[in-house]
């Protein structure tokens, strides 16, 4: 059966199942409770060996609850739960645990299995994880084998844990109402990514400090400008004012143009102070187009100190969910790396094109193309090894800390043979948002 | 203090370039602005008194500039200002033919007394 009513239905059928045990059917359990008892040695060692928290629940009471609500003409069930959090609580005082192993009293923080073993498993939900609860419950009555998910959970002592929550049904344990719960303690492994997360941070921070190294002499440059334009505008206006009749339109004039270069002085300062943040990356919805104009603004002296044109070709592209800070890191150190390349080999007319197109539904790319000598056949894997460096004073760091950034985002970047000239070409591709 | 004597200004930075512009008025003197020493070449009426030009511009550079006005002729006094000075290139101006050279950031007094010597010579 296809539509929105099938799952209520299959629910239905579920609940009739259970409460319906014909002799054939009798016969079949008996069979395998023989099967089962003959593997009871051999089961018990398992659920005790194995480094997995092993719960038994016997559910048959919270189903009949949950079946009296359908009878009761409950039509959808997961919004009727996700709606009645009482309901859902009430659900999980009647799943009562029948066994646990020892990996379960070590990781719930029990003394011993009686703790538990008894009780119902509502202690162990924290109301954030209801909503998982919940989907469990319906796992089962929709009858699909298996549930499995993060979530967290709380221990006897009231710790928070976060846990792989697993479940299982065998035809047969649906029909007894019993349940093995497998929960597998995986918050080592959320603090490792955690600390792999903070230090890939720790990089990208890094590389951007050491760029805005290099940058030095530009962003003096950059912000010494309006400095200057401001001190030469006071002058001038204490002269107007200094002689016999005042010019208060001169000085009026003067000072509108004070108030816009110390403004420009101010985000010329912003857009460092981003750049030299230390955080977790924020990822936010950007325009390519938006971040590229403000990479070629942050560069804008540098690029004409070392006279290079650049073409830039980035109209009518979708945006893209991304870090705003890693993003313009990532492409200022591709147009620092132009810049470089073209200078140390002392390019007559360098050119940095860069081009950003949404090539098909899902991506987005953006290229930057030099007309500097290039990349030889090797140096297009081994630009992204860390270390590799074409230049006598690079550090080898910048490229690969690009990739790791852009995997983060779901991109990729690779080198490529140029399209015009000899120039090397970087291509990055971009998730578009979906 | 001649007035109304014609000063050039040749800088690429438009508010650096307005705020020169505005001062050089202040003291009484006519000014135009030039974005670049192409725009600057470009005109050359003969009526220009004296020119204040950076050194690193886009394109012709201030020491180029000099050189061509000199190739073409032109005695027309040069300042130049920069905000990189080093010795190099202090006298590589000088050798060039610059009346003065002038490192940002340079207090107005000293521009000043450039002018008034550059318009006196």
């Amino acid at each position: 059966m296809i539509g929105p009513g099938s799952r209520h239905a299959r629910a239905e059928v579920d609940i009739l199942d259970f409460n319906d045990a014909s002799a054939p059917e009798a016969a079949e359990r008996w069979r395998l409770e023989e099967a089962t008892r003959l593997n009871e040695y051999r089961y018990r060692n398992l659920f005790q060996a194995m480094a997995v928290a092993f719960w038994e629940i016997d559910f048959g009471p919270m189903r009949v609850m949950v079946g009296e609500a359908v009878a009761g003409g409950v039509t959808d069930l997961r919004a009727h739960m996700m709606e009645n959090r009482a309901f859902v609580r009430e659900a999980m005082t009647r799943a009562v645990v029948t066994d646990v192993n020892d990996k379960t009293v070590m990781l719930f923080e029990a003394e011993t299995a009686e703790q538990i073993v008894g009780g119902s498993v509502a202690p162990y939900w924290p109301s954030s994880s209801e909503p998982v609860f919940v989907e469990a419950v319906m796992a089962s009555i929709e009858k699909r084998p298996h549930f499995i998910t993060e979530t967290r959970l709380l221990t006897l002592q009231g710790n928070e844990i976060d846990v792989l929550f697993t479940v299982s049904w065998s035809p047969e344990s649906r029909k007894e109402g019993v349940i093995l719960l497998g929960v597998i303690d995986i918050g080592d492994r959320l603090r490792a990514e955690a600390v792999v997360q903070r230090l890939r941070a720790d990089f990208a921070h890094a590389a951007r400090i050491s760029m805005l190294g290099e940058l030095t002499a530009s962003i003096a440059h950059e912000v010494n400008q309006p400095l200057a334009a401001i001190s030469t505008n006071a002058e001038a206006a204490l002269r107007w004012l200094e002689r016999a009749e005042p010019d208060v339109d001169e000085v009026r004039a003067i000072s509108r143009r004070i108030v816009a270069d110390a403004r420009r002085a101010a985000a010329i300062i912003e857009r460092i102070r981003g750049m030299a943040e230390r955080r977790m990356p924020q990822h936010s919805e950007l325009s390519l187009s938006g971040v590229l104009d403000d990479v070629l603004l942050f560069l804008r002296h540098e690029l004409q100190r070392h006279g290079v044109e650049v073409v830039l070709s980035a109209a009518d592209l979708p945006p893209v969910r991304a870090d705003r800070t890693q993003l313009q890191q990532v492409f200022v150190n591709l147009a620092l790396n132009a810049i470089h390349a073209m200078d140390d080999a002392q390019v007559t007319q360098p050119r940095l094109t860069i081009l950003a197109e949404a090539r098909d539904a899902n991506t987005v790319d953006v290229i930057f193309e030099d007309s500097g000598p290039g990349l030889s056949g090797d140096q297009h894997e081994r630009a992204f090894e860390t270390f590799f460096t074409t230049r006598p004073s690079g550090l080898g760091m910048g490229l690969p800390i690009c990739r790791s950034i852009l995997e983060a985002h779901g991109g990729t970047i690779a080198a490529e043979e140029p399209v015009a000239g000899t120039g090397a070409r970087f291509r990055i591709v971009l998730p578009r948002i979906a | 203090m001649q007035s109304k004597d014609l000063i050039s200004i040749v800088e690429d930075d438009a508010s650096v370039r307005q705020a020169l512009e505005g001062f050089v008025r202040s003291l009484d003197y006519g000014v135009r602005g030039f974005a670049s020493a192409e725009d600057y070449l470009a005109v050359r009426d003969g009526r220009c008194a004296c020119v204040i030009t950076d050194i690193q511009l886009p394109g012709i550079d201030g020491l180029e500039l000099i050189s061509q006005l000199r190739t073409l002729g032109y005695r027309v006094p040069v300042i130049v200002i920069t905000a990189r000075a080093t010795p190099a290139i202090e006298s590589a101006a000088y050798a060039g033919g610059a009346f003065c050279f002038l490192a940002k950031p340079f207090d107005m007094p000293v521009l000043i007394d450039c002018l008034e010597r550059a318009l006196a010579a």
